[in-house]
């Protein structure tokens, strides 16, 4: 579905990303994990054109992606949550939502989408006329995860949807993650939660200072005495 | 000859909604009402401008009509602002320059062309009817352009950057003006035929806060807010971020071209001064005022602050302007002790104890300092009327309006909101306006 060919990314003087590459299949859930600094946020902002890379090539469903202005990526079906929860703050939590469906043409299904979006996160539609900036930090995420469904992706791009949030909510959010993959939708999921995202994805890159420096299966890489030391903890 | 002048208006001002592309609010009449009512409703409205322009006429001066003229004016430059500085969250200071493109392209048409076509038509008043509808075209169209060159570069930049930039390109339109010889250089353009009058200028500023209320409210107005809100996250849902941002510059200019074309063909010249970023400024103290976003806002602000300009140039006026504050600062600030006014007598006194001060010194200074105060009211005029912003400012940083809008469903709602707890709940609901929500 996504395929990846030896991006790089320079700020400035900076080289952020090295000759990345790497492959999503429909229907998995696929997670980049590292830590801080690694390149994560950078490889999503390069996939859903809110920077450009200086050099490589992105195959969405065989389309040369990096040819396309954003907003066209998001009506293909390529829909990125971004880091920091980053709603629309001063608008209602129906207004977000709203916005979400804002590139699409298929305006008659819109309405049963809110509501699977309201039964994937109850909390958004006891909360309509919230303004989202009110909200707390684990309610602003999932509106921005209920959001990034209203665009009906394809394949969704989570940067850290865990970050900051309680155990308990933490634990929610992956759920939410693997019940949107059960609903047909690929995920490329950022982490650095490596505990929680091995558990729930099918394959994992490791990312470290831009570079892929490992790759395969998320079980054996749960197992992996590399892993374990430097992302696991133990 | 005034309902002819209407009935040219009515028709033409149609082609201008569809050439800015705005959802028309005649179109909204006309889709949801049968012929006869259209006819009916047309026809009131009709009836009543040109009533109440013979009214002005019979019963008021020219001053008093002057003001409501400006006032009227006002409210299409910060309804139109207020789509860039308040819808759209960006910042422009060069409202005056587009102002300046529409002014002199629509009296160097008046002027040069206009009597060419006016010699044309057996009837005088419909040809300079027609002149001046072309006129006002040509101030959108041109103005508009100016706004498309100003939008486009300044895509990248934010915030104070852009100020900047809205700010020199407004300086650079002045200057242009100044060299061109055929308009008048520094001197200016005289001899401009009057064209505006009170319809003209009541049904251009209804059509202009109608057009920006539906544009704030249609998919378009949609995106616009998004940008306000959060860019990185209006690109993540899809918004042509570019292009709202475009729109809003291009869409407001225009606005601002018919405001400035309306000035010249009512004070009949056009001169480089009136179109200073000092003009600019003013506009956007009406927009911030009334509360950035707020269109009834900066329809009652650009209404007040018209009026307090007028009123300031009396002693009397400042004094009545300065005891009005005092109670609008009263009421404000009502709910903060409302607790303690529960409690014992003491709160009555804490509440009112800087109104009655300041109330007790306003008198003082006007009983006692009068003729002094009299002597200098054309150099304090400015002070006080900058005082005055600075005080209503720190009243309500958020604008006289916050994002709501003024609407009847809102005055009942704060009727009903008296304990503390409701009060808290619409404050924090206020920038969510009942009007979006519902189209959403
Ligand atoms: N706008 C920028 N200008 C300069 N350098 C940047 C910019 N954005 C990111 N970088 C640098 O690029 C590198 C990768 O950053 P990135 O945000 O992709 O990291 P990340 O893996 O998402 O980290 P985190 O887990 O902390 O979010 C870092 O060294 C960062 O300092
Ligand atoms: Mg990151």
């Amino acid at each position: 579905m996504l395929r990846i060919e030896n991006l790089n990314v320079y700020y400035g003087v900076i080289h952020a990303l090295h000759d990345l590459s790497l492959e999503v299949g429909a229907g998995e859930i696929v997670t980049l994990i590292g830590s801080n600094g690694a390149g994560k946020s950078t490889t999503l902002l390069a996939l859903s054109g809110l920077l450009q890379p200086q050099s490589g090539a992105v195959q969405f469903d065989g389309k040369n992606l990096l040819a396309m202005p954003a907003h066209t990526r998001v009506t293909s079906g390529l829909v990125q949550v971004p880091e920091g929860r980053r709603v629309f703050s001063s608008l209602s939590v129906a207004e977000n939502l709203a916005l979400g469906a804002y590139a699409r043409r298929d305006k008659a299904d819109v309405q049963k989408d809110l509501d699977d979006v309201y039964a994937l996160f109850p909390r958004l539609s006891e909360r309509k006329s919230q303004a989202a900036g009110t909200m707390s930090g684990g309610e602003q995420q999932m509106l921005a995860v209920g959001r990034a469904m209203m665009s009906r992706p394809r394949l969704l791009l989570l940067d850290e949807p865990s970050l900051g949030l309680a155990p308990l909510l933490v634990r929610e959010i992956f759920n939410v993650v693997k019940r949107i993959r059960e609903r047909g939708v690929t995920v490329l999921l950022v982490e650095q939660n490596a505990h929680m995202s091995l558990a729930i994805a099918d394959r994992a890159y490791v990312l470290e200072t831009g570079r892929i420096v490992m790759s395969g299966v998320a079980k054996d890489l749960a197992r992996d005495a590399r892993v374990k030391e430097a992302y696991l903890g133990a | 000859m005034n309902g002819a002048r209407f009935a040219d208006f009515a028709v033409h001002s149609r082609f201008l909604i569809v050439v800015s592309g705005i959802p028309s609010p005649v179109s909204l009449v006309m889709n949801s009402r049968s012929l006869p009512a259209k006819i009916a409703l047309s026809a009131a409205v009709v009836a009543l401008l040109l009533g109440v322009q013979a009214m002005l006429g019979r019963y008021f001066n020219e001053y008093v009509q002057q003001i409501v003229l400006y006032a009227g004016i006002n409210i299409i430059l910060a309804v139109s602002l207020n789509l860039i500085n308040g819808i759209t969250g960006q910042f422009s200071l060069g409202h005056a320059g587009f102002m300046a493109a529409g002014a002199y392209s629509a009296a160097a048409f008046t002027f040069y062309v206009g009597p060419q076509i006016t010699a044309r038509f057996q009837n005088e008043a419909a040809g300079s009817n027609v002149v001046f509808i072309v006129a006002l075209l040509l101030s959108a169209a041109a103005a508009g352009i100016a706004g498309l060159l100003v939008g486009l570069p300044s895509l990248r930049l934010r915030g104070d950057y852009l100020a900047i930039v809205t700010l020199g390109f407004g300086q650079i339109i002045i200057v242009l003006i100044t060299n061109i010889r055929e308009v008048g250089g520094a001197a200016g353009m005289t001899g401009l035929p009057l064209m505006t009058n009170f319809v003209w200028v009541a049904a251009l500023m209804v059509l202009c806060v109608l057009s920006v209320r539906n544009l704030a409210i249609s998919h378009l107005g949609r995106s616009m807010k998004a940008v306000r809100e959060d860019e990185v996250a209006a690109e993540a849902v899809g918004v042509d971020t570019t292009r709202a941002k475009v729109l809003a510059f291009v869409i407001s200019s225009m606005w601002a071209g018919v405001a400035g074309a309306l000035q010249a063909h009512y004070i009949q010249s056009a001169h480089p001064g009136s179109f200073t970023f000092i003009r600019s400024i003013e506009v956007v103290i009406m927009v911030v005022l009334g509360g950035l976003g707020s269109i009834t806002g900066a329809v009652v602000t650009a209404v007040l602050l018209t009026g307090l300009t007028e009123v300031l140039r009396s002693i009397t006026g400042a004094f009545a302007v300065g005891l009005s504050l005092v109670l609008f600062a009263a009421v404000l600030t009502l709910p903060r002790y409302r607790s303690a006014m529960r409690q014992s007598a003491m709160g009555w006194l804490l509440w009112l104890r800087w109104p009655l001060l300041s109330g007790v010194a306003l008198v003082a200074g006007f009983v006692f300092g009068r003729d002094w105060l009299e002597a200098r009211v054309a150099a304090l005029r400015f002070v006080i009327y900058a005082l005055i912003l600075i005080v209503l400012m720190l009243l309500r940083p958020q604008g006289l309006l916050g994002r709501g809008e003024l609407s009847w469903s809102s005055l009942r709602r704060s009727r009903s909101a008296t304990t503390p707890e409701a009060e808290g709940a619409s404050e924090r609901s206020e920038p969510v306006d009942e009007g979006v929500r519902g189209t959403l």
